[in-house]
């Protein structure tokens, strides 16, 4: 068994997504009472690949990261960087490849900028990985 | 001598068929797998707790341009459409609980069987 557990994958996955400076950054779920921009991270195994004899040989997560801002060229950039810190990179024994499975596009979220009156933009990236559980 | 070369004819004619034939199956398998994904992904909508999630509508256009067979299965534009990101992607705080792409890929080897089959024989 590799004994690798959800909370160390986690760690481990989500110390490779790079700091944004001015990006506000939380885990799960956004800060209530707080405004955009913001970088939200999600981590979800929702996958195991089983033998016959249904042993898990595989574990497979979804790394959610959701950019809500002001302009679609800032949710660009912080996406681009993303892209270029995650895709196609290895985070080591026993992981395999991280790779981008969905990317939503740039869309108008439902919170409208007290100071423009215009809605926040928002753009889902959804990166996969797997790794060995035995 | 006389040769009865008729069958060898009918042959021909089976062969210079086959094209057309094989290219309005794959044209179907095509559509069916495009209706498959669009239903499915319409259950799901329709299983949402959200009543405007559960208008979106789905469809899908085909495109047959000579050895290329295209479905595009999307959400409309107006109307519920525009709630469709919010459904599959989620707000700006979380969600996005409505699968979309994952309908498609679940049907992927239903398609490849498909069309294998109709790739076999005359």
């Amino acid at each position: 068994m590799s004994g690798l557990t959800h909370i160390e994958a986690r760690r481990r996955i989500l110390n490779m997504v790079p700091a944004c400076k001015g990006w506000k950054r939380y885990e799960d779920v956004a800060q209530s009472g707080k405004d955009p921009p913001w970088i939200v991270l999600k981590f979800i195994e929702n996958q195991r690949l089983t033998t016959e004899s249904l042993a898990v040989t595989t574990k497979l997560a979804t790394l959610e990261i959701r950019v809500v801002g002001d302009t679609a060229d800032g949710i660009g950039v912080i996406c681009d960087k993303m892209c270029d810190a995650l895709q196609g990179v290895w985070p080591g024994r026993p992981f395999g490849r991280i790779s981008l499975d969905v990317d939503s596009g740039v869309y108008a979220s439902e919170l409208v900028s007290t100071v423009t009156n215009l809605p926040y933009l928002m753009r889902v990236l959804r990166f996969r990985v797997s790794w060995a559980a035995c | 001598m006389i040769v009865d070369t008729s069958e060898v004819k009918a042959f021909a004619a089976k062969l210079q068929a086959v094209p057309e034939r094989k290219q309005r199956r794959v044209s179907m398998i095509v559509k069916k797998a495009a209706q498959n994904v669009k239903n499915e992904t319409r259950s799901d909508l329709t299983s949402s707790g959200n009543a405007a999630f559960r208008h979106i509508p789905i469809s899908y256009e085909m495109s047959d341009r000579g050895s290329v067979v295209e479905a595009d299965v999307a959400p409309d534009d107006g109307g519920a459409g525009n709630l469709a990101n919010l459904a599959f992607f989620g707000t700006a705080k979380g969600g996005g609980t409505h699968d979309f792409y994952q309908h498609a890929r679940a049907e992927f080897p239903n398609l490849v069987r498909e069309l294998r089959r109709a790739a076999m024989g005359l």
